[in-house]
């Protein structure tokens, strides 16, 4: 299935994929399928956007269609869907 | 041994008196320190429906229970008083080490009363309290009024909070700044600029030591604490970008307010947001004992702005003089920010008014003549700087926008006033209300008014999955978060806990730090400070009540009932459309009653006998 992905301010994004939006075609079912199929396919540069210490990045977050968080410790429940959009940002919040 | 002092400075400028008072016997214990103080002061002291620019009102200036100690982000301090923009209680939240400097200075808070016959400016040091004509600084902006003090006093150990000019003219949305950081909200700044009060300098040699109740534990506690921030990710990027990082989020959420709030499409967003503002960074500035240092110092590298800088701007600001006005030049935001700090002006009231009159301008409410001459089109930041200078000076236009931006669109009429695009008064921060639902009851039920730090809700913004998950676009089911969120922030705020230090910080470590400070057992366990929080809440709006606030006031701009949300990508179309709902919702949990009063049973549960007869004279 189709996944539009978008990193927003996420360091070393377009050095690892070519750019901060593209569509991916995903074999899996979950979003924690697309963080692996990310890092195989585009290899460390990515790994290093995912993992830190082997461990995924708890900081990153996850946005499915803009409206539902995906909290990192869930991601391998989460189903994803053919055409949903997945953006990838950091937890930081304003004030 | 306790941090607790136990006692606060009473200072009365007519008489030209300050004197140490004891704080009653049962006022610690049960409203813990900080907000909580002073509520109690205010609700005890203040007359009901005092004119907030009158000599009687009351101004506090609050350090929480661990200000001044080694615990990071724990030394913001308070200004709480009764807001000449809204009527209503008003707390405004600042950072930099004045928080500090007041428990150093040996109390638990001060208390200003009175009107000085003349503009005056305090000096708290070895010597006392001394009452100091402030001919020499009246009228100079805020860097220079600090500047002039610190020549006289030394810089590193005396600590000022001061108005500018704003404040000078009652500007009702006055800010009152130390160093570069602000207490902006609700025009703290009039108030003291209707006492002549120009500034508050406290000189911190030799100060007053805090007294740990266990040190070894506390320090080893604070340890625990700055290792949690040293290498939790979110620390990094707050320290990286502050909050400039939540534009392009925000925008792609479809949560950013642009044009006064009638869409979420900003064309060129990028060049305000967090990466733009990452290369214009050249210094980063810490608060009082505040590992994480998030404060960004900006400089405008071209453009007409070209080498003005600032420390900030915030996401608020960017939000404000950005998206506000369809602004995308990051050098315009970064000066205008500066002004305003010079001035003593809240850049979210001022950004909001901003956006009122380009609105009204746009629609024809308001011409060119009216407008002394100014063509405010969208994003012509250079009417933002007049209008700036003019509010500030109360001229022309600016004399009408001077009054909150409410009252401007009723003293402009024609309609004018569907624009205004506030809560009770409080021009709205940053956050679309229909693309942010909790956020907007948040707004609505504030007590304060349209604040989004009076419970901030991370759970639409951070995917924070306490007390339960939120699906930020539905009708209803947001009452109980909009509590919860209420509820937790007051407490953090009787600490003085910093938003941006919080990550990761459990309720227990706060207990623990707190009873390692104090010394107080009924706070070792995290479900206990629960209802200080609510305590607190519940008694400001008591406070509210008696002004005569009520449910009607609950409420935002008709705009977010009326037009659904435009242009806005994933929360285009969305409109509140159940506010009723939303509002029995907060009050069942809250436990008000259908008007927004808190019932007897929830008062006397929260030790809030004192105040059932007044309540009672508004019950329906």
């Amino acid at each position: 299935m189709q996944i539009n992905l978008k990193f927003i301010v996420v360091e070393g994004a377009r050095e690892a994929f070519g750019e901060t939006e593209f569509a991916f075609e995903l074999e899996g079912r979950s979003a924690g399928d697309l963080i692996s199929e990310l890092i195989k396919k585009y290899g460390a540069k990515s790994e290093r956007i995912f993992l830190a210490n082997g461990h995924y990045e708890i900081n990153l977050q996850i946005i499915v269609n803009w409206r539902k968080y995906v909290p990192p410790e869930r991601r391998d429940e989460f189903e994803l869907h053919d055409g949903d959009h997945v953006i990838f940002t950091h937890l930081v919040e304003g004030g | 041994m306790s941090v607790y002092k136990n006692k606060f400075l009473k200072i009365d400028l007519s008489k030209k008196e300050a004197v140490e008072m004891p704080i009653e016997a049962g006022v610690i214990r049960d409203f813990l320190g900080g907000r909580g103080l002073g509520i109690d002061y205010l609700y005890k002291h203040l007359a009901p429906h005092t004119d907030p620019l009158s000599p009687d009102n009351i101004l506090l200036f609050i350090p929480g229970i661990l200000g001044g100690t080694s615990a990071p982000g724990f030394s913001r301090w308070i200004v709480a008083t009764r807001s000449p923009l809204t009527g209503a209680y008003i707390r405004s939240v600042a950072g930099g080490k004045f928080g500090a400097a007041l428990k150093h200075a040996g109390y638990d808070f001060v208390a200003v009363h009175g009107r000085a016959d003349q503009p005056t400016y305090l000096h708290l040091g070895r010597e006392g309290v001394q009452f100091l004509a402030a001919e020499e600084l009246w009228g100079l902006d805020t860097f220079a009024t600090q500047d002039k003090l610190w020549e006289k006093y030394g810089k590193p150990h005396t600590h000022i909070a001061c108005i500018g000019p704003a404040g000078e003219k009652l500007v009702k949305f006055a800010a009152i700044i130390h160093e570069k950081r602000a207490a902006a909200r609700g025009g703290v700044g009039a108030v003291m600029g209707a006492k002549n009060l120009k500034a508050i300098a406290i000189d911190t040699t030799g100060g007053n030591k805090l007294e740990l109740h266990d040190r070894e534990a506390f320090l080893t506690l604070v340890r625990e604490h700055n290792e949690i921030l040293k290498t939790h990710p979110r620390r990094q990027k707050m320290t990286a970008y502050g909050t400039t990082f939540m534009t392009t989020k925000m925008h792609e959420l479809g949560i950013f307010p642009v044009k006064n709030f009638q869409e979420g499409c900003l064309p060129g967003v990028e060049k305000i947001g967090g990466e733009a503002f990452q290369k214009l960074k050249t210094a980063d500035y810490g608060c009082y004992a505040c590992s994480t240092r998030c404060g960004n110092v900006f400089t405008a590298a071209e453009g007409p702005y070209k080498g003005a800088t600032s420390e900030g701007p915030e996401y608020e600001t960017i939000f404000s003089f950005g998206g506000e006005i369809a602004n995308t030049d990051a050098g315009a935001i970064i000066a205008a920010d500066a002004l305003c700090d010079r001035l003593g002006l809240d850049t979210i009231s001022m950004g909001v008014a901003a956006g009122f009159v380009m609105e009204l301008y746009e629609r024809g409410i308001l011409n060119t003549r009216e407008l002394d001459g100014l063509e405010p089109v969208w994003g012509n930041h250079e009417v933002l700087f007049e209008l700036i200078e003019k509010v500030a000076k109360r001229e022309g236009i600016g004399n009408i926008l001077a009054e909150g931006t409410k009252k401007a669109g009723q003293l402009i009429g024609k309609g004018a006033e569907y624009y205004a695009m506030t809560a009770k008064g409080l021009e709205l921060p940053g956050y679309e209300p229909r693309a942010a639902k909790v956020h907007g009851l948040g707004y609505a039920v504030s007590n304060i008014g349209g604040s989004h730090m009076y419970g901030y809700a991370r759970q639409e913004i951070a995917g924070f999955m306490q007390p339960r998950e939120v699906d930020r676009f539905a009708d209803d089911g947001k009452g109980d978060v909009a509590g919860w969120n209420q509820i937790k922030k007051a407490v953090e705020e009787t600490g003085i806990l910093c938003n941006f230090a919080d990550t990761n910080v459990t309720q227990q470590l706060i207990c623990d730090l707190f009873v390692s400070a104090t010394g107080r057992s009924d706070l070792s366990e995290a479900k206990n400070l629960d209802k200080f929080g609510e305590r607190i809440v519940c008694l400001e709006r008591c406070f509210n009540v008696r002004e005569g606030f009520s449910r009607k006031d609950d409420t935002l701009p008709l705009r977010m009932f009326q037009e659904p949300l435009k242009n806005a990508g994933p929360a285009t179309g969305q409109v509140i459309r159940k506010m009723d709902s939303l509002l029995d919702e907060y009050y069942d949990f809250m436990g008000y009653d259908k008007n927004g009063i808190p019932t007897v049973e929830k008062l006397n549960e929260l030790g809030l006998s004192d105040v059932v007869s007044d309540m009672s004279k508004f019950r329906t």
